[in-house]
């Protein structure tokens, strides 16, 4: 029985490496209930990178993104040293190498699931090889150069997320959005959405063509592993003694490596059975007791699927809930049509900004943060809004109150005259039901009601017209 | 024969799948500008114009996986293609030092301490439970 259903998933391509595979895509995304809420993890393992590439916005993600870390951390580089993230890409490529591609990548193992859809299939060739190094000018140019220039002028641009990664697509936008309770968020979509997702389109019917062409001519984090993987501490190894340079190895493999192990191998083993000297064989293979492994990987699977789904509550879910009063006739809320609650920052100026003391004019608050690139690059859209109509709108900018040790620095030559705030914005910021998306604009008529409450990028014209619809209200 | 046939149409039903999501893509970015050239507002992505674009898409994407169905159901336990590559091996991958490896590890564990002091964690943490939309292409 055990050797006919063994012989039936050999059949079907289910290999160890396949488990493995889904095991690991599993494991990174255990938070399963993010699928079904529309919400994403915000537990403290997202501060630990999983080795592959997965998009920490993907609502089943309980670790981040190494790429998306990294290009952050590149982004911060002047106040703070990359050393966290440095050392944890280093740590797994040395220890793991490119075998982290063939074996624990969410995005391999979809382009291999594309790749089994019956078309014909596209062989390497020269024109793959050359192309195979287009990932290193990838991760030069979106990876390293264009947000260390950003970061320059203390503007956070995470390119490659921005302008090309499909798992950020897919798992994060169309992830989040297939969820009836994120339509709100549709409005956001516009042309960076339709690139992204001609890309993405473009990468999936590709996968069925040829075999793993994200990882072999795009993937950024491929080619940092690939650069370690000589010196990595697990994958496969060739016996220089047994090896008759027969080149049998090469002809099976599907990526474009010129020998077994180098920077292109992702040490999925298959070359193995294809060596006729049996000179290929896995680095550590004989180590360790399968038994006990299997167990310690059944208990850690079930006990983050326990943990994430049943555990774990999402922080300030019941501070989203609006209050409402006997006394007052209009309930209080940040939705629109409710009275926004009263509220008192302390500006970076000194002054303070009492909301009740607004009554009369239409006040506009945006939630932002040095961080947040769209929110920086929308700030001067506030700054003239408030100079133009300083006497019929109040503005306020209240920094998200989670990282706030460079705001100073980021305003000293800034330039922006709006009241700034960072101190004691809990009050505000927990009133708000989506505060994990950045920007956030709100807007209130002259007494007090919500009339506009939406994260996404506004430009000049769009807060024209948000005050003119609050002047309409009253 | 009829195995070929299937092959054929389900490859030029991917291409025109991937043709039309694209292309629905475009026409839905393209009356989104026309609305917002009336209003500076107007949503471009809207459940309406999603849903009436994913009805034309609706019939080739079903037909695609019936095909793929029948594809997969008609060569039951199909082998892979065997890639019959120009490739020779040209030499064997020599591997690096051990002492450096050990070395490099050393100090990535010494980062990653570095990191957890000066907030390096934090920053991840506090970037990883935030949607970053424009990462993801929300803009």
């Amino acid at each position: 029985m055990t050797g006919s259903f063994r012989t039936w998933w050999q059949n079907r391509g289910i290999t160890k490496r396949r488990l493995v595979q889904l095991y690991s895509a599993l494991l990174y995304n255990a938070h399963l209930k993010g699928f079904t809420d529309g919400e994403i993890y915000k537990g403290i393992t997202k501060g630990v990178c999983a080795p592959g590439l997965n998009c920490y916005s993907c609502p089943g993600a309980v670790g981040a993104c190494p790429l998306g870390a990294l290009q952050n951390a590149i982004a911060s580089s002047a106040s703070r040293p990359a050393f966290y993230i440095v050392g944890t890409i280093l740590l797994f490529g040395l220890a793991l190498g490119r075998m982290i591609c063939g074996w624990a990548c969410p995005v391999g193992l979809t382009q291999e699931l594309l790749f089994l859809v019956p078309v014909s299939k596209i062989r390497k060739s020269k024109v793959t090889r050359i192309l195979s190094y287009l990932k290193y000018v990838i991760l030069a140019v979106f990876v390293i150069l264009i947000p260390a220039v950003y970061a320059l002028s203390r503007l956070p641009f995470p390119a490659f997320c921005k302008f090309i990664c499909p798992a950020g697509t897919l798992e994060g936008a169309i992830g989040l959005l297939a969820n009836p309770v994120n339509q709100e968020k549709l409005g956001m979509l516009g042309l960076l959405f339709t690139r992204k997702f001609i890309i993405l389109v473009i990468v999936i019917t590709s996968s069925m063509f040829l075999f793993r062409p994200f990882c072999r001519f795009i993937c950024p984090l491929g080619a940092i592993y690939g650069l370690m993987t000589r010196i990595a501490l697990l994958g496969v190894r060739v016996d220089a003694d047994k090896c008759i340079n027969c080149g049998a190895c090469v002809r099976e493999c599907k990526m474009d490596i010129k020998h077994v192990g180098d920077h292109e191998c992702i040490h999925c083993g298959k070359c193995i059975k294809s060596c006729p000297t049996k000179a290929i064989s896995f680095a550590g293979k004989k180590k360790y007791n399968r038994k006990i492994t299997l167990i310690a990987a059944v208990v850690i699977l079930a006990g983050a699927l326990f943990y994430f789904n049943f555990v774990y509550k999402a922080p300030g879910v019941e501070t989203t809930e609006t209050t409402e009063t006997t006394e007052t006739p209009v309930p209080e809320g940040s939705a629109p049509g409710q009275l926004f609650p009263d509220f008192e920052l302390q500006c970076t100026d000194g002054s303070v900004f009492r909301l009740s003391e607004q009554r009369g004019k239409i006040v506009v608050i945006n939630i932002w943060a040095t961080w947040c690139n769209p929110c920086v690059k929308e700030l001067p859209y506030f700054e003239r809004l408030y100079t133009e109509k300083k006497d019929s709108v109040s503005v306020i900018a209240v920094h998200s109150d989670l990282i706030v040790d460079d705001v100073d620095e980021f305003l000293k030559d800034s330039g922006f005259t709006i009241p700034f705030s960072y101190t004691g914005v809990k009050s505000v910021t927990e009133l708000l039901e989506d505060a994990t998306m950045l920007p956030i604009t709100i807007v209130l008529n002259k007494n007090g009601i919500v009339t506009y409450n939406k994260a996404r990028s506004v430009t000049y014209e769009v807060l024209e017209l948000l005050v003119a619809d609050a002047i309409e209200t009253e | 024969m009829a195995g070929k046939i299937i092959k054929t149409a389900l490859i030029i039903l991917t291409l025109v799948l991937a043709a039309l999501f694209i292309i629905c893509a475009l026409d839905i970015y393209r009356q989104g500008l026309e609305a917002r050239a009336l209003r500076a507002d107007a949503e471009i992505y809207t459940s309406g114009a999603i849903a009436s674009h994913f009805r034309i898409i609706q019939p080739v994407l079903v037909l695609w996986l019936v095909l793929l169905l029948v594809s997969i159901v008609y060569k039951p336990g199909r082998e892979e293609e065997k890639a019959q590559n120009r490739a020779s091996n040209e030499g064997i991958a020599v591997r690096g030092p051990l002492w450096l490896t050990l070395a490099l590890i050393a100090l990535s564990v010494v980062l990653i301490v570095l990191g957890i002091m000066n907030g390096g964690l934090r920053d991840v943490l506090v970037k990883a439970v935030n949607i970053c939309s424009e990462c993801i292409g929300l803009g």
